[in-house]
């Protein structure tokens, strides 16, 4: 046979030095390269866009912010962006799915891991270059905003505004950029999970599909039959930690929430530090789903492509899962019936036809639904003889917390919706014992009472039956890192602990320098909007109120400059110097200051602040305003409640109502036997006694009162206040002026 | 050399290849027969490391070849499809396999490319069965590898094409010692090419040794006896795979050397007795025959 020209080649050309998993690298972005094109684009779409949009919005409109067809524009982006990344997963990692591509790729000379890493590599740097370079651009145009803008004023409704535009964008934006980056990792990795357990195309999208909106809903559903109903926990925020960080639609919903947290200010200290507590756990979940893709990868073989499923255990998880969560949203429908259990073998049959490519061994499919149905109904009883395995009573050791975060609507805390956090041993301590207190008396009361029915932590108007002094939400921040949390309805035991708690220094302090602060901004606030605005230049913003008195407003021109300093001066040291017989009995006649409808609650002890006020003639008007006063009865705004209208709660609480502090929520919720006594309106000089003892009685009632003795109490528009014994007689005079009105039962 | 030693593959419940041990020198062209479905493609799939056993061992040059990219590197697989390069240019494929490959000769592949005229920079899928062919045998070729392994190579190549394709596998064995190991229908190319076959059937190999001594170990008989017979039972001393009469002119088809042949048949006298050479084609028709792969056999 002649030979070709091969034969009469020049001696052998020297091996070149070949690196196979950079070359396959370079071919994974080669061959992704038009779906790169288009991710840049529509990252450039999103925030570098939206920038554009806020400077030419600066320069020509009388805001600087974007539009809102930008924003829609952007999201829709960055969404078609993100999920691009399945598309690169699914075409780089094709052999897995596609017979025609097994042994062009599978007969290179690479290892089973150089493969796969080349190949993950490959597509994840087709994926996410365009976004980092996307965002370069974006770095970059927010510098150009930063060198035209920053420090302009600009108009919004004739006032000038400052323009800030890179401060309080870039920490966001790089959060942004971490936390995309993450998510998209997320999102490729996962494809690629799934890719690892499927042989066919259709199961490789179907299923990729399947999971992203399988894991969140497996989470939630799980989370909702387990501790959905458990006394005290916030399904909710269990909910929230768990989804935010296992899914890359979760993901999204976890850094848009903490953004929502903290977004409009300032990124703090604080704010970073969610954001990597949200950060550090969806890393973690991505590295085991990339750790589980790989080791899957491993053992797969070229035969499995064209099948199903190369991992059959997959299909069955996902299966099982959405069996799970069928189950668990009929549960929780309350409509866990023989329909709902054929609804679901339905399903499962259409799953396994279609998994199967067609009906085979229709009772293997069968035993495997009574299996799954069965499985989720042992997990659902389990949870609900273990109080959700543990959760109800769980309660960390001192030792296991670093700090309690509490929001409290008693005590001090009804005046101000702060979040208190104790760091103290002896705070954590008590806060400790109050949430022991509240479980034992869960525990040791019948059911019919503390039954989930009549719980409702969401519900702040409690339970009937149960007296409740405030609601209290505990977050525990653990040693670990990690976080509990629960709300519960206290009585008043637990309360007087938070009394407590009120009591310490660490807590006086907090309050005193919140409430200064506050006092302090609020009035800086004023003074910088009186340069650009009429209102607060010629306006009164300023009130000094007491219930049922003339109120007295001021301008900013009737206060000296350092106002606020004073007053947030004399604040502080009044809550400091408090004494715990003042805190205890705080009195009635409180009156509040409001700054720009900004309220500061000032009682009767706080010498240092009346002082201040009496200094620039502020303080409130001693006289009531009769007229007032008598509309206001009125309008039934004054309900009397003697010690008799609250028989019978004894049965409930189970320790006597002999002790009971203003916060009880008697009125409304009494026992079924009970009504309403309102006072009365009358008229002519009747109407000028009953006034007139009203104001005694407002006068010395008490907004903070404990005590052993049966007390008549006064509820002032909802706000509850106990007579002190030695009006009680005045108070059974006035008792004798209400009516009764029945309440619904 | 290729070695597999007691190789066995499953899929499933299915045995693919059961118990299979061959051998290939090195620097020889080696051919596998079969039915469709013996299991060349797989025994092809695992010397190029895409399949891996379930028993036995897969060697070349006395390393394993699974997931062991410097034996890999000396090994090139060409399957019976194109489409899996559709996406790619000529030369975009070439830069592919460059990259893999570190023995890639640019001389080679230019020389070649020129002989056939392929163009460097349209799609392969708009190239016609044939060129698709062509182009990956002259990548494959251009790669330099040692080993060489073809399924169904000559698919689609016109006649003159074939020629040219076989020229260039026979100069790369001379020039290099290119082991080349070939699975095809076409007993014709077989023949021309191959030093060495092995016919496979339902995952065994039923036979493997030079194709002389195939050839020299199969004929066909074409004999008159004095005495009638009418079955091959009649010829206890014979292999006989297959028994023919046609008046009284037997047609047999028999194991063994002409030699043997003629000196068990001479106790019986025959009156004429012709020893026929079998092509490639009809020793495989007849070897599987007597498996019970034939025309009859299969409903």
């Amino acid at each position: 046979m002649m030979s070709t020209a091969l034969s009469n080649e020049k001696p052998m050309e020297k091996p070149a030095k070949t690196n196979p998993f950079r070359q396959n690298f370079l071919e994974q972005l080669i061959r992704n390269k038009k779906i790169t094109i288009m991710i840049f684009i529509l990252h450039l779409t999103a925030a570098p866009l939206i920038f554009i949009n806020v400077i030419a919005n600066f320069f020509n409109k009388e805001y600087a912010e974007p539009d809102d067809l930008m924003i829609a524009l952007a999201c829709i982006s960055t969404a078609l962006a993100a999920l691009a990344g399945i598309v690169i997963a699914i075409n780089t990692f094709d052999h897995l799915c596609k017979r025609s591509r097994v042994d062009m790729c599978l007969s290179l000379p690479l290892s089973t891991n150089q493969k796969f890493f080349s190949d993950f590599l490959g597509g994840l740097a087709a994926y996410l270059a365009p976004f980092f370079a996307a965002e370069i651009i974006g770095l970059l145009i927010t510098g150009l905003g930063f060198i035209l803008c920053e420090g302009k004023t600009y108009v919004v409704y004739k006032n000038p505004i400052e323009f800030e535009f890179f401060k309080p964008i870039m920490p966001y934006y790089i959060q942004l950029i971490i936390g995309g980056a993450f998510i998209m990792l997320m999102v490729y990795a996962l494809t690629v999970l799934v890719m690892s357990c499927c042989g066919s195309m259709f199961e490789c999208i179907f299923y990729t599909a399947a999971a992203n909106g399988i894991i969140p809903a497996i989470i939630a559903c799980f989370t909702y039959l387990t501790i959905g109903d458990i006394y005290g926990v916030d399904f909710e925020n269990s909910f929230i930690k768990a989804i935010s960080t296992t899914s890359p639609g979760g993901g999204v919903f976890g850094l848009v929430y903490v953004f929502n947290e903290f977004g409009g200010n300032e990124a703090t200290s604080e704010e970073w530090k969610e954001f990597f507590f949200w950060l550090i756990p969806l890393m973690l979940v991505t590295a085991v789903m990339l750790a589980g893709a790989f080791l899957l990868y491993r053992q797969r073989r070229a035969e499995q492509v064209g099948r199903p499923f190369a991992f059959r255990l997959f299909y069955h998880i996902m299966a099982f899962c959405v069996i799970f969560c069928l189950i668990s949203l009929f549960d929780g429908a309350g409509e866990l019936s023989v329909g709902a259990f054929i609804t679901c073998a339905v399903i499962y049959m259409i799953m396994e036809v279609v998994a199967n490519r067609g009906f085979k061994k229709i009772w293997l499919t069968g035993i495997r639904f009574v299996g799954m149905t069965a499985a989720v109904l042992v997990i659902s009883s389990v949870s609900d003889a273990t109080d959700g395995f543990g959760t109800l009573y769980r309660v960390p050791s001192a030792g296991n917390v670093s700090s309690i975060t509490i929001d409290s609507r008693g005590g001090q805390m009804e005046d101000y919706s702060i979040e208190f956090t104790v760091k103290s041993p002896e705070n954590i301590q008590r806060i400790i014992d109050i949430h022991k207190g509240e479980l034992e008396r869960f525990r040791a009361t019948d059911n019919n009472v503390y039954s989930y029915d009549y719980v409702r932590n969401y519900d702040y108007n409690d339970t009937v039956g149960k007296i409740t002094c405030g609601r209290i939400n505990i977050e525990y921040h653990l040693k670990t890192g990690g976080k509990l949390c629960r709300t519960y309805s206290i009585c008043l035991d637990e309360y007087l602990k938070l009394l407590e708690v009120e009591r310490t220094d660490e807590y006086k302090t907090a309050l005193a320098e919140f409430l200064s602060e506050r006092v302090t901004d609020q009035f800086n606030n004023i003074i910088t909007n009186s340069r650009y605005s009429d209102y607060y230049k010629f306006d009164n913003v300023i009130s000094v109120t007491k219930l049922y008195t003339q109120e007295k407003e001021y301008k900013l021109t009737n206060v000296p400059d350092d106002f606020g300093d004073k007053l947030a001066a004399a604040l502080y040291a009044d809550i400091m110097e408090e004494t715990d017989e003042e805190f205890y009995r705080a009195s009635a006649p409180k009156f509040h200051i409001l700054i720009d409808g900004m309220e500061v609650t000032v009682y009767p002890h706080y010498k240092n602040t009346v002082s201040y006020l009496a200094s620039l003639d502020m303080l409130p008007e001693t006289e009531y305003n009769m007229s007032s006063l008598k509309r206001a009865i009125s309008n039934e705004e004054f309900i009397i409640s003697s010690p008799s209208d609250r028989a019978g709660f004894e049965n409930y609480t189970g320790n006597g109502f002999d002790k009971y502090s203003s916060t009880i929520y008697n009125s409304r919720y009494q026992a079924y036997n009970s009504q309403v006594k309102y006072l009365r309106s009358y008229y002519g000089s009747e109407s000028d006694t009953i006034a007139y003892k009203l104001t005694i009685l407002l006068e010395n009632a008490s907004s903070r009162y404990i005590t052993e003795e049966s007390c008549y109490t006064l509820n002032v528009s909802g706000e509850e206040y106990v007579i002190p014994p030695e009006y009680t007689e005045l108070a059974e005079e006035l008792y004798d002026y209400c009516y009764t009105e029945d309440w619904e039962q | 050399m290729i070695e597999l030693k007691g190789v066995t593959k499953r899929f499933d419940s299915f045995t693919a290849l059961d118990n299979v041990d061959l051998t290939v020198e090195t620097g020889t062209a080696f051919g596998l027969l079969g039915s469709n479905g013996a299991g060349k493609s797989t025994i092809l799939r695992l010397l190029s490391g895409i399949y891996k056993q379930e028993g036995g061992e897969v060697l070349i040059d006395g390393s394993e070849v699974y997931s062991r990219p410097e034996v890999k590197e000396r090994v090139f697989f060409i399957n019976d499809e194109t489409i899996q390069f559709g996406g790619y240019t000529l030369k975009a494929l070439k830069n592919f396999y460059k990259g893999f490959y570190p023995n890639f000769s640019e001389e080679i592949f230019e020389k070649l490319r020129d002989t056939i005229k392929l163009p460097l920079d349209k799609k392969i899928d708009t190239f016609s069965k044939g060129m698709k062919r062509q182009a990956i045998v002259i990548i494959a070729l251009a790669c330099r590898t040692d080993y060489l392994l073809l399924d169904e190579a000559f698919d689609g190549l016109d006649p003159t094409m074939r020629i040219i394709v076989k020229r260039m596998l026979v100069d790369a064995m001379l020039d290099r010692k290119l082991t080349t190991v070939i699975s095809s229908h076409n007993l014709k190319e077989i023949n021309e090419v191959c030093d060495s076959v092995a016919l496979i059937h339902h995952g065994k190999v039923l036979f493997s040794r030079d194709l002389d001594s195939v050839k020299g170990n199969i004929h066909k008989i074409q004999a008159v006896f004095p005495e009638e017979y009418t079955e091959k039972e009649a010829f206890p001393e014979l292999d006989v795979l297959h028994f023919e009469k046609s008046k009284s002119v037997l047609y047999l088809i028999v194991r063994g050397s002409e030699e043997e042949i003629r000196e068990k048949l001479a106790g019986k006298n025959p009156v004429v007795l012709d020893v026929i050479p079998l092509s490639l084609e009809e020793i495989f028709i007849y070897e599987m025959e007597g498996m019970g792969y034939d025309v009859n056999g299969i409903k």
